[in-house]
């Protein structure tokens, strides 16, 4: 977890200096997927809030913004859809498109289209690498060593 | 089970929504200021390095674009160039040409003689030039440079034609000199070499070093008052019949780069 702040506080400071991608979102959609929503709640409400402020944007609206798709994505996971890769990268590309949309319409700005295709082209290994980055560092149970008698 | 987890998330996400919505009122009221300018110390400094950072990075993968686009303007400038040197060449022999004609027509007027300009391209015994038989080219036709006699149309081919010179041994042209203490008359004779002989000249008849042999024309084949060389020794053995004089060409005809041809 102190890993995981880490690497989203550096993201953070990265989107809103240098490279204009949905770095915080790619990885809190990824995120909210494969782990437990509550804990991506308060990761959504923290590092929006962070990047409404780094980015000069008024307190609250990126907080807002992703609270909503966590909760959107917590909903659906615990319905009876079926998690394959194309849904969820069809749900994730989905959402991207939401948020993009949403701060088009509040901020006034024109919507860009090719900003929705760069952060679709990062979920999928983002997704992958959480993937394996989770299981790498976390103990498989059952795992018994058998002492020969 | 999934609805109770539903709708724990549904209570954090509630509150979390109000939480936000309220620090969104503030903001709204300025009353966020404190709290915003306090954070700002903190991460200002962060996004100055992060941002310079990559304007260094930037700067340095410019470089290198601008260094190949640099390299291929400058073989695409050296292509350029070399390709105007050469018109330029090109020209600079065409604008020479053209005022050798220029040149031409002021000493024999074009009115009086029909001239073809031809371009020298080989001299061995005889003189080789670029026009031969289809552009009208006979044997026999005279050839000059302004007003002076360079030779006279040996044999012919379609493209080319050689010329045999003042200087060649087969070539006798009746001459004479002129200068304050009379004009002598003798026959022009060519020798292997760059000079001539003037010959069967007259005991009688003034020669001097200096002076310019010209053609006689009473031969009927050249036109009188062609330039064939200056006089630069008198021979003159009072035991021989005739005096002689060395004759060399004003001009080499290795120099000549445009003669023209007489058509008769």
């Amino acid at each position: 977890m102190k890993n995981l702040l880490l690497i989203l506080i550096f993201l953070s400071f990265l989107q809103a200096s240098i490279l204009p991608f949905n770095f915080i979102l790619i990885i809190l959609i990824c995120r909210s997927f494969l782990m437990n929503t509550r804990t991506t709640l308060y990761l959504g409400f923290g590092f929006g809030l962070l990047l409404s402020f780094l980015l000069n944007q008024p307190l609250g609206i990126l907080a807002l913004i992703y609270l909503l798709i966590i909760f959107i994505i917590g909903v659906i996971k615990n319905s009876l859809l079926s998690f394959s890769w194309p849904n969820i990268f069809i749900l994730s590309v989905g959402l991207i498109f939401l948020d993009r949309f949403l701060e088009a319409v509040i901020f006034k700005s024109q919507f860009d289209l090719w900003t929705v295709i760069f952060d679709a082209i990062l979920i999928l290994p983002t997704f992958l690498l959480m993937i394996f980055l989770s299981n790498r560092f976390s103990p498989v149970d059952g795992i018994k060593l058998k002492l020969a008698k | 089970m999934a609805v109770k987890t539903t709708l724990v998330n549904l209570k954090l996400f509630l509150i979390l929504t109000l939480i936000s919505s309220a620090i969104l009122l503030l903001d709204y009221f300025n009353l966020m200021q404190l709290p915003k300018s306090a954070l700002s110390y903190l991460s200002a400094p962060i996004q100055y390095g992060l941002y310079r950072s990559a304007q260094g990075v930037r700067s340095q993968f410019k470089s290198i674009f601008l260094a190949r686009l640099s390299a291929q303007e400058n073989a695409a400038l050296k292509n350029q160039l070399a390709q105007l040197l050469s018109e330029n060449s090109q020209l600079k022999t065409k604008l020479s040409e053209a005022e050798k004609l220029i040149d031409q027509n002021s000493s024999l007027s074009p009115k009086t003689f029909d001239l073809i300009p031809a371009r020298t391209i080989g001299l061995g015994r005889y003189l080789l030039i670029d026009k031969g038989s289809n552009d009208g080219i006979k044997s026999g036709q005279l050839v000059v440079f302004k007003d002076n006699y360079v030779g006279v149309i040996k044999m012919v081919s379609p493209k080319s034609s050689q010329v045999i010179l003042s200087s060649d041994p087969d070539s006798k042209v009746a001459v004479f000199t002129q200068n304050s203490a009379g004009k002598a008359k003798g026959l022009l004779v060519g020798r292997f070499g760059s000079e001539s002989f003037m010959d069967k000249v007259l005991h009688a008849e003034s020669i001097k070093e200096g002076d310019l042999v010209y053609s006689d024309g009473t031969d009927g084949l050249l036109p009188r008052g062609l330039i064939l060389g200056k006089v630069t020794q008198v021979i003159d053995q009072p035991n021989a019949i005739f005096k002689v004089a060395k004759v060399k060409a004003v001009f080499d005809a290795s120099d000549l780069e445009v003669v023209f041809v007489m058509k008769v």
